[in-house]
């Protein structure tokens, strides 16, 4: 009987070392990668958008979509930054989920947009669309006012009511770069018959002057919740930046993403329950992969978008609570998924990094702790605690170093010395102090989960919009 | 080994961790410091290189005497800047001062070395000279390129034919011809390439890129060639407008040809050439049996903006496809004034709640409504009436809010009251609200009374009236 724990003992620490292991092998693969795709993309980058066969393409409209879920008293701001994207031709569709707030009419009244009665054809069944306003002045800008329901529903009809052949989705309060829809649709116009989805990367609005709906001054606040979410978000650009030579997507797509309408609408929209662009993009691929044809989703290793995040150690833990929460369901759709053929196994590395992202904490933690009490027991020996703590410890602080040298390398960066350093700081600290956080998160985060599964109600019924519809 | 030995133990290994992590760090930290100062060092030697070679490029394309040779020799051909701001020179020049600098180039031996990476073995370098060599339009290179036509590399020869896109020449017309003759039938997957073929795409644009020259020489292509040819040739004709009559002829044929992209393409390219003897052939075009040639057809008549384009595109609004109703409903307001009448005819007479739905939808994005509503203050009766009669038939279309809006806002009591009289039969709550608030809060006694009366009698439509009496109540 003792031999056999014994030896479950040993199984259990083998499996500790080697998850933590490679882990952090991944994480290096994952640096050299990025590495290499940023050279490329940097050598690449200088000169005008060409097609593949160097004759410049003509510029894809694009609508940008943006949904209005709690009445930011910055919207103006935004939809003037947005209706001044640097991009020949494109529409700005704001979606307000729900009653339209103080803020947003003012905005309508600053823009000049009057009720209109547009025809809303419903290609995706979303619940009813209560008026339309059109900017009379901005004549491309439209904003829909639909009944409260769910993100992705709001998210489906700025679909339905977009005319581009792409649409740009923009996450909540997300201040978009002057280029954004520029950088997101070089790859596009380079390549439009397979490019169906492109994403880039994302940074954190705390701290940085907004002028205009443009982010003009930036710079790194000292509060430890945002420097850990810059820290946390530039190692999200860097494994997005290595994923996407091998996989070509990006494991978490926040500010913005832009994908084809058409492969969208293929695959019924968003679904209740999953607005995150993750989800959309997993679709997308499954459902063009049953056709056979070679489509390409795009990592832009430049920033598009500026996202606010929470300043206290709270709202950031209900925020990564909330995070975990969007990748298990989106993970767990994945799984309903399972039909995948082979040119998808660098979506099979995707589902195997938002895993490892996922468990990332708890297996850094909780092997750290199996190996660490197995050796006081004698059950290990010195070389895995050794390689454990090192991988805990050093490996992570190397990835998080990487991550900001390889931001160091990419546009608008930090540019004050200080920032910099602090970021440093929180690299090595970070390990011991947010991570067993995270992965405290992370557990409650996962049976919260499981709990609500159990007792989660129906999906919202849809209803016929009262907006016209055609045939 | 005791508890107390492990202990020590596990501390040594964190200590040693936490060390290698802060070296770590450190280091990371070294280098990007270390990055910093050499970017900027970097970045400030370029900007001075950069503007050197500005004013050398700015003197060049400007009358000023031409330089003899290139700043700094061709040593700098390497050099990214240079290239950049080369690149942008040859963008910029004008037809005097682009020979002048491709003479430059040629003395200067940037050709020659071009001409030579073209020959060597690595493939990126091959693209690199062929990009190059297209840039510089050197007639030495034309051999060059036409060679790399035939390269064993899929890139290479799609930049091969880009190159050759960007200038004209007659050797690299028929090299393009002959290219485009070489095409088969599509892959299964669209106009993707087989291994050792150009995309049929790369080379319709490098026609298109040909400009007039290469128009003759497609028209029996179009004819009698194979589908993709046909379909390549029809998409060259639609980007390369050419009002000769013979390409006229040969579009109109085009438009009865059996493949439906031949068909659409050709209506596109009718629709450039504004060629108005189209007209009755794209008017039956809108009744083909495909949607999208229909939907060209629509577009083309719309660029055409012939009156006698007109009817056909107000029966075109009754299409079973909403894109072909669309392009109509948006080929109509295009025409502009003379097809307004048409518009509002329809809109009067039509039994097509889709395509009246149409009519209003466009015309909604544009300012004739509010001209409308604006006119209802006209001194002349009959201008006023017609405007009143339209925005009630516009707003029994569904587009009540623009109306109420004005209701609201409008600064003229004259036309507030107007807009009472046209809304009145309406019993939707919206209208019914917005009737309450002039009601209760207009600044005229006379749009208030004129409100009330609404709420109260209803209209005509006996629904809304017992809704509107019990808002009044």
């Amino acid at each position: 009987m003792g031999g056999v724990i014994d030896q479950a003992l040993e199984w259990v620490v083998v499996a500790a070392v080697a998850s933590v292991v490679v882990a952090a092998a991944f994480g290096a693969l994952l640096t050299a990668t990025a590495a290499w795709h940023a050279l490329l993309h940097r050598r690449h980058r200088h000169g005008p958008i060409r097609s593949a066969h160097g004759v410049p393409p003509t510029p894809l409209p694009v609508s940008v979509i943006l949904v209005e879920r709690e009445d930011d008293p910055g919207i103006a701001d935004r939809l003037e930054g947005l209706l001044a994207l640097d991009y020949p031709a494109f529409e700005v569709i704001v979606v307000c989920d729900g009653p339209i707030g103080a803020h947003l009419a003012r905005a309508l009244t600053r823009f000049h947009a009057t009720p209109v009665d547009l025809i809303y054809r419903p290609a995706i069944p979303t619940a009813r669309v209560a008026a339309c306003y059109h900017g009379s002045t901005t004549p491309t800008l439209v904003v829909l006012e639909k009944e409260r329901t769910t993100a992705a529903d709001a998210l489906n009809a700025g679909i339905n009511a977009a005319r581009s052949p792409y649409v740009c989705v923009v996450g909540p309060r997300a201040v978009l770069e002057r280029a954004a829809l520029a950088r997101l649709m070089a790859p596009v116009m380079e390549d439009p018959d397979r490019v169906v989805a492109t994403a880039g990367i994302e940074r954190v609005l705390n701290g940085c002057g907004v002028t205009g709906g443009e982010v003009a001054a930036i710079a790194c606040p000292s509060r430890a919740a945002v420097v850990w979410a810059v820290l946390d978000g530039l190692r999200a650009a860097l494994a997005a930046t290595g994923l996407s030579p091998l996989a070509g997507l990006v494991p978490r797509p926040g500010g913005c993403l832009l994908a084809q309408k058409r492969a969208i609408l293929r695959v019924g929209g968003f679904e209740a329950g999953g607005a995150e662009p993750t989800d959309i993009l997993f679709r997308i691929r499954h459902g063009l992969a049953g056709e056979q044809l070679p489509r390409r989703t795009v990592f832009v290793p430049e920033p598009v978008a500026w996202s606010p995040v929470p300043d206290t150690l709270a709202g950031a833990a209900d925020a990564y609570r909330a995070r975990v929460r969007d990748t298990l369901g989106c993970l767990a759709g994945q799984t309903r998924r399972t039909r995948m053929s082979i040119r998808e196994i660098g979506w099979a590395l995707v589902v195997l990094a938002r895993g490892l992202g996922l468990a990332g904490p708890v297996v850094d933690v909780g092997g750290a702790a199996v190996v660490t009490a197995a050796f006081l027991a004698g059950a290990a020996d010195f070389t895995a605690l050794l390689a454990v703590w090192l991988c805990v410890l050093a490996a992570r602080t190397a990835v998080s170093s990487a991550a900001i040298l390889f931001h160091d390398a990419t546009l608008k960066r930090y540019p004050a010395w200080q920032d910099v350093g602090r970021l440093f700081v929180a690299a090595v600290l970070e390990p011991v102090v947010f991570r067993p956080l995270t992965a405290l998160w992370t557990i409650q985060a996962g049976w919260g989960a499981l709990w609500a599964r159990r007792t989660r109600p129906a999906n919202p019924t849809t209803a016929s919009s009262a907006v016209r519809q055609p045939a | 080994m005791t508890l107390i030995d492990a202990m020590d133990l596990w501390l040594t290994v964190v200590r040693w961790s936490v060390w290698s992590a802060a070296v770590t760090a450190a280091a990371a930290a070294a280098l990007s410091v270390a990055w910093r100062v050499t970017r900027r060092s970097v970045l400030a030697r370029r900007d001075r290189r950069r503007e050197r070679y500005r004013a050398f490029f700015e003197g060049l394309l400007s009358d000023q005497a031409p330089p003899a040779s290139i700043i700094d020799g061709p040593r700098r051909v390497m050099d990214g800047v240079f290239l950049g701001l080369l690149a942008d020179a040859l963008d910029r020049a004008d037809a005097t001062s682009r020979p002048r600098l491709i003479a430059l180039c040629e003395r200067s031996g940037y050709v020659a070395r071009f001409r030579r990476a073209a020959w060597s073995p690595l493939w990126w370098r091959r693209a690199h000279a062929a990009r190059w060599l297209g840039r510089l339009g050197s007639p030495e290179s034309v051999s060059d390129l036409i060679r790399l036509l035939d390269d064993s590399s899929y890139h290479v020869r799609c930049v091969a034919v880009g190159a050759l896109a960007s200038w004209r020449h007659p050797r690299i017309l028929s090299a393009l011809l002959k290219t485009l003759d070489h095409m088969r039938e599509r892959t299964p997957w669209g106009a993707l390439p087989r291994r050792h073929r150009v995309p049929i795409g790369v080379v319709t644009d490098a026609l298109i890129a040909q400009g007039a020259p290469a128009v003759a020489p497609l028209l029996p292509r179009l004819q009698s060639g194979p589908r993709p040819v046909r379909e390549a040739v029809a998409e060259v004709l639609s980007w390369s407008p050419d009002p000769h009559p013979r390409v006229r002829a040969a579009l109109l044929g085009a438009l009865r040809d059996d493949d439906p992209e031949v068909r659409a393409r050709a209506a596109k390219a009718l629709g450039k050439i504004a060629y108005v003897g189209a007209v009755v052939p794209l008017a039956e075009a809108l009744s083909d049996g495909t949607w999208f040639v229909r939907l060209q057809a629509a577009r083309a008549l719309g660029a055409i903006a012939h009156q006698r384009a007109i009817a056909p595109l107000v029966s075109a609004l009754t299409d079973e496809y909403w894109q072909v109703r669309a392009a109509a409903a948006d080929a109509l307001r295009r025409l502009g004034d003379p097809a307004v009448p048409a518009l509002t005819h329809c809109l009067f007479t039509s039994r097509d709640r889709y395509a009246k739905e149409q009519i209003v939808e466009e015309l909604q994005r544009t300012s004739f409504i509010q001209e409308q509503i604006d006119a209802l203050d006209e001194a002349r009766p009959v201008v006023s009436f017609a405007a009143q009669r339209l925005l009630r038939e516009i707003a029994r279309h569904g587009a009540t809010r623009i109306l109420l809006e004005a209701l609201r806002r409008h600064p003229t009591p004259a036309v507030r009251l107007r807009l009472i009289d046209i809304l009145e039969g309406h019993g939707s709550h919206q209208v019914l609200a917005a009737l309450h608030d002039v009601m209760n809060g207009d600044v005229d006694a006379g749009v208030r009374e004129a409100a009330c009366r609404a709420l109260t009698t209803g209209g005509r439509n006996p629904a809304g009236r017992s809704t509107a009496q019990g808002w009044a109540a």
